[in-house]
């Protein structure tokens, strides 16, 4: 009787704590939510309000009136590529890391880690150089080229752990079946792990959509995406906190969304395979 | 020549006549029309005169048939993308709006066009009204003009002045208690210590007493712009130069470090007493928030930041405020900030962008930009007195020219600029005191300039 | 057979080649163009420096910076500050939701929700809440009287104790989570036998669980440090560097020596000596992996 109360008692506990500790830490990001429906008076009242009447200004001022539209288009575009590239390159690289082993594999790792731990002001400074003599900068182009590669590391180690996971015995028996290895890549491997797959995509375009400094540098006026476009937010006319909330809402939720589909993959993502989920 | 003849001889003068006049009257027509279908990208700063500039594009656009590319942005952003687009030779921007301080940096690194072969192009004299006699020279001057050549045009020019609520000044119960505290009517500073007094005495607390009427939120006597940013760096300069102090001496030597200097960043940094709380967030547009919100009684502004302060549906005080001149100190003292427009040299519209700062430039679109806000340039609209009229800021603007001076626009400056903020920045966050981080910025000047020093031509 | 063998040899080269390819072009070349302005003077405030060939004085000039130094200072507190917190919230905050039953997936859910905030926005989130006058910090502490500065980004400590405070803000989910993947892949056999033995919960913690989990959290403490090493979004637009250099982690000072003052060359041979550090952690982080899959 007394280990059930017991055991009871730290459950509520328990609940009591993790409940107490969303509490404090979701308020932030709550207030920003709620800031972004609210008019500029509301906002700036002392004592904060937490009943009013919700407005669609700050989007419809944000996105309509002064085009974060475009830059949502931006962002969405700059996502979609650069993981689609990313992936078409590096999953062969990452199947050729399970199924095919070589002696210069420690290297060719290292070489992929060392692109991932690379600060991005490193590469941000001579790629802008680079990426302006062949005319890339402010292009789609150029900020493609530059988040494919920077997710090509991430592609590569979370593939290999999902290809590893999937028997030899399989990519045998369709070699024997008379499949080419191309083929076995293409039509066994990859449909094997459509939940990696998944998994990766999602990660790839949640790094690319929250990006920031590679952006600045290199997008323009119109190619910018999201997160570039906010501080012109910052204006002398004020700052516009409404429309910081509103954009800044969009900018999260659907990462949000997406990532309570990959949860599950979420620990493999983020050490790159090294943690099993 | 027989009757018969002289008829076919004047109807003939008559044919060519009128022929002539209709192919000069269309030519001057097309003119207008000469680089139509181009388009050019200007970039400048987010600012009043910007937006207002941006309103009038279609005319442009309908006039010349030339389409505009605007982009803007707030002045980090802005300098950042032009420099780099510039240092890159991307021909990306044709026509760019940069703080005149830049003005020697673009120079001498080969980015920018001389104005003289445009200027002198006829071909390219294809805006009617505009009369480059109409400049005033000093402005232009300062804005564009390097070692003896024009390179840029006066984009949008401000000078900063003294902002002050005029409501409070005049306020009876006010008048009283501050000639019974101070012995002395409250007016306009004229000095330092008036400054202060003033200051001091509208600082109060939620409860107290403000015009008749018991506040529900603290009041501040002033605000500073303390971030580490170049506006302060603008905002300072007013108290140094007014102060005696400086960065260079009329021989050009380095005085950054000078007893007047300290003093007046000792006053800076007292000012922060009485300013609302996070002065080292403050850049020019927290301070114009500050101002629409009504609790701030005094400082120094940018004069191009009023019609923010002024209009009725962002700000609290819009009417009651009233603008004059910094107080004198040793000597009077207004920052004059300009922004010029620059061809870069990788422009492949050079032409087409000077059709478009020369429209810029004509009476009607400086009229209608100083409206909004802007500074102009033009002697023209300068003296107009409808503007005088409508415009509240407009007389103390005036004045704030005539006393006002520039900061050197050396090719050195944007890093003096970045060492100074940071100096200026570790004083108002207590870091450091006055003497020491003054000191220490002289070292770094010296540093920088070593053998170009004294410093002749700035 | 022979020509099979290398048929096998040319087919994984050839899987290789795009990702290399790619990789040797966006960051390969950029760090070798790097190196190579570094030898020079370029800066804007020269006219015509970029030609002037300056060998390693970039370098040595590093060493003499007194603000590249105090950014390392910065970057070393707030790294280990960030670090050593986030694993101890993150282990408690784990422990405790892994004893959770029922509604741990949704829990575990909302407990991530800050990871997934962009940098940027959690800067200007917190931006906005600290905003001395209509902010929703200052109002707490107007309200409750607590005895805390209502302008604490005014003040170099703590400017740098916020910047600390948000980045624990939005990573700590990364540690719980970590450390609860570690925690749900524990083998059962020990704490059976614990059991059997009667060992207390306490003991059962401190000698089975933590150090099963060890392995996890020292990588992640590694990859966290590391991140945290590349700070960037959060100090440039909630302060700037400010105020004075209080919060300019490397990375800042790094950015505005090249996009601000236009140092090039100097910004250069910075992000040359960042690169370096950073490798040499990376070469940490590899070793460990390979000593865990083994």
């Amino acid at each position: 009787m007394n280990i059930n109360k017991k055991r009871v008692f730290k459950n509520i506990l328990a609940y009591t704590f993790i409940i107490l500790f969303l509490a404090i830490t979701l308020t932030p990001y709550f207030w920003l939510i709620v800031t972004s429906f609210k008019t500029r008076m509301d906002a700036f009242t002392i004592p904060p309000k937490l009943i009013f009447t919700p407005t669609f200004d700050n989007y419809r001022t944000a996105f309509l009136d002064k085009g974060f539209l475009s830059n949502f288009k931006n962002s969405l575009i700059v996502a979609i590529f650069s993981t689609f590239f990313s992936m078409v390159v590096g999953l062969p690289s990452a199947y050729a890391f399970s199924r095919f082993p070589m002696k210069g594999d420690h290297f060719l790792y290292f070489y992929l880690l060392a692109t991932r731990f690379t600060p991005v002001i490193v590469l941000a400074l001579p790629l802008y150089m680079i990426m302006s003599k062949f005319h890339l900068l402010n292009t789609f182009t150029g900020i493609i080229i530059a988040h494919t590669a920077f997710n090509l590391a991430f592609v590569v180690w979370m593939m290999k752990g999902f290809f590893d996971a999937v028997p030899a015995e399989i990519d045998d028996a369709s070699r024997v079946d008379g499949c080419s290895r191309l083929g076995t890549f293409l039509r066994m491997a990859i449909p094997l792990t459509i939940n990696g797959l998944a998994a990766t995509t999602i990660f790839c375009a949640i790094n690319s959509w929250n990006e920031f400094l590679m952006a600045l540098i290199l997008t323009g006026h119109f190619t910018a995406t999201l997160p570039v476009a906010i501080p012109g937010l910052l204006t002398p006319q004020g700052t516009f906190w409404g429309q910081i909330a509103a954009v800044g809402s969009v900018i999260t939720i659907p990462v949000l969304v997406l990532s309570i589909v990959v949860q599950k993959y979420m620990i493999k993502g983020m050490t790159f395979g090294a943690v099993k989920g | 020549m027989s009757t018969r003849q002289k008829k076919w001889f004047v109807l003939l003068i008559t044919v060519i006549t009128i022929t002539g006049l209709v192919i000069f009257g269309c030519s001057a027509a097309t003119d207008t029309k000469l680089y139509a279908g181009t388009t050019i990208r200007v970039i400048a700063e987010t600012q009043n005169p910007t937006l207002a500039l941006e309103k009038l594009l279609p005319e442009f656009e309908k006039l010349t048939g030339i389409k505009v590319e605007l982009t803007y942005g707030p002045i980090d952003s802005v300098v950042q993308k032009e420099l780099l687009a510039l240092q890159s030779e991307t021909g990306e921007y044709d026509v760019i709006s940069s703080p005149y301080e830049f003005l020697g940096s673009l120079v001498e690194n080969g980015y920018v066009q001389p104005l003289e072969p445009l200027l002198n192009n006829t071909n390219l004299n294809v805006i009617p009204d505009f009369d480059q006699e109409d400049f005033i020279k000093g402005m232009w001057s300062a804005s564009g003009n390097w070692e003896g050549t024009y390179y840029g045009i006066p984009s949008n020019t401000c000078i900063m002045m003294l902002f002050y609520r005029k409501d409070l000044f005049e306020n009876p119960a006010e008048k009283e208690a501050f000639i019974n505290k101070y012995g002395y009517e409250l007016e306009v500073p004229k000095s330092w210590n008036q400054y202060k007094d003033i200051v001091q005495f509208f600082t109060r607390e939620k409860g107290q007493m403000l015009a008749g009427e018991k506040l529900d939120h603290d009041f501040y006597g002033t605000t500073i712009a303390g971030k580490r940013h170049i506006a302060m760096m603008c905002e300072w300069l007013n108290y140094a130069w007014s102060f005696g102090g400086g960065i260079f001496d009329k021989e050009g030597n380095l005085i950054i470090d000078s007893q007047e200097n300290v003093a007046a960043l000792d006053f800076f940094n007292e000012m922060k007493k009485y300013s609302p709380p996070g002065v080292s967030n403050n850049t020019w547009d927290e301070v114009t928030t500050q101002y629409q919100q009504g609790i701030v009684a005094m400082g120094i502004q940018w004069n191009d930041c009023a019609p923010s302060i002024e209009d009725p549906e962002t700000s609290k005080v819009a009417g009651k405020m009233g603008y004059g001149a910094i107080p004198i100190g040793e000597a009077p003292a207004a920052h004059f900030g300009a922004w010029s427009y620059f061809i870069p040299k990788s422009s492949k519209n050079p032409e087409a962008a000077w059709i478009f700062l020369q429209w810029a430039n004509t009476t009607a679109v400086q009229k209608r930009i100083a409206l909004t806000g802007g500074f102009p340039c033009l002697k023209s609209v300068f003296n107009d007195p409808e503007l005088l009229q409508k415009l509240p800021y407009w007389e103390a603007s005036l004045e704030a020219y005539k006393i006002s001076s520039c900061r050197p626009r050396i090719p050195e400056w944007n890093q003096m600029n970045s060492d100074m903020v940071l100096e200026l920045s570790k004083v108002i966050s207590g870091e450091q005191n006055s003497q020491k981080a003054l000191t220490e910025l002289k070292l770094k000047y010296e540093k920088l300039l070593k053998d170009k020093l004294p410093i002749l031509y700035q | 057979m022979r020509k099979k063998i290398s048929n096998n040899e040319l087919m994984q080269k050839l899987f290789h080649l795009p990702t290399f390819l790619v990789l040797t072009a966006i960051t390969l070349f950029p760090i070798i163009y790097s190196i190579y302005i570094s030898f020079f003077g370029y800066t804007l405030s020269k006219p015509g420096s970029e030609k002037q060939f300056v060998g390693f004085q970039n370098f040595i000039n590093i060493f003499s910076d007194a603000g590249f130094w105090n950014s390392m200072l910065v970057t070393v507190k707030f790294v280990f500050g960030v670090t050593v917190v986030q694993v101890v919230f993150g282990l408690v905050i784990a422990l405790i939701l892994n004893s959770i039953v029922k509604g741990k997936k949704i829990l575990t859910s909302l407990v991530m929700v800050p990871m997934m905030v962009a940098p940027l926005i959690v800067g200007l989130m917190y931006s906005f809440i600290l905003n001395p006058q209509f902010g929703l910090y200052t109002f707490f502490i107007d309200y409750f009287n607590l005895p805390l500065t209502i302008s604490p980004l005014s003040s170099a400590t703590s400017a740098l104790i916020v910047m600390m405070i948000t980045d624990i803000w939005e990573w700590t989910p990364f540690m719980v989570l970590m450390i609860l993947a570690a925690l749900q892949s524990v083998p059962v056999s020990p704490y059976e036998a614990a059991m059997i033995d009667g060992a207390t919960e306490f003991q059962t913690l401190r000698y089975i669980t933590l150090p099963l989990i060890k392995p996890v959290i020292l990588v992640a403490t590694i990859l966290r440090a590391m991140e945290a090493f590349k700070e960037f979004d959060k100090p440039y637009i909630l302060t700037g560097g400010g105020p004075g250099a209080a919060t300019e982690v490397i990375d800042m000072f790094t950015y505005r020596e090249a996009f601000i003052n236009f140092n090039f060359s100097y910004a250069a041979a910075l992000s040359l000596v960042l690169f370096i550090l950073l490798l040499a952690g990376g070469i940490l982080y590899g070793r460990l992996i390979m000593e865990q899959e083994k």
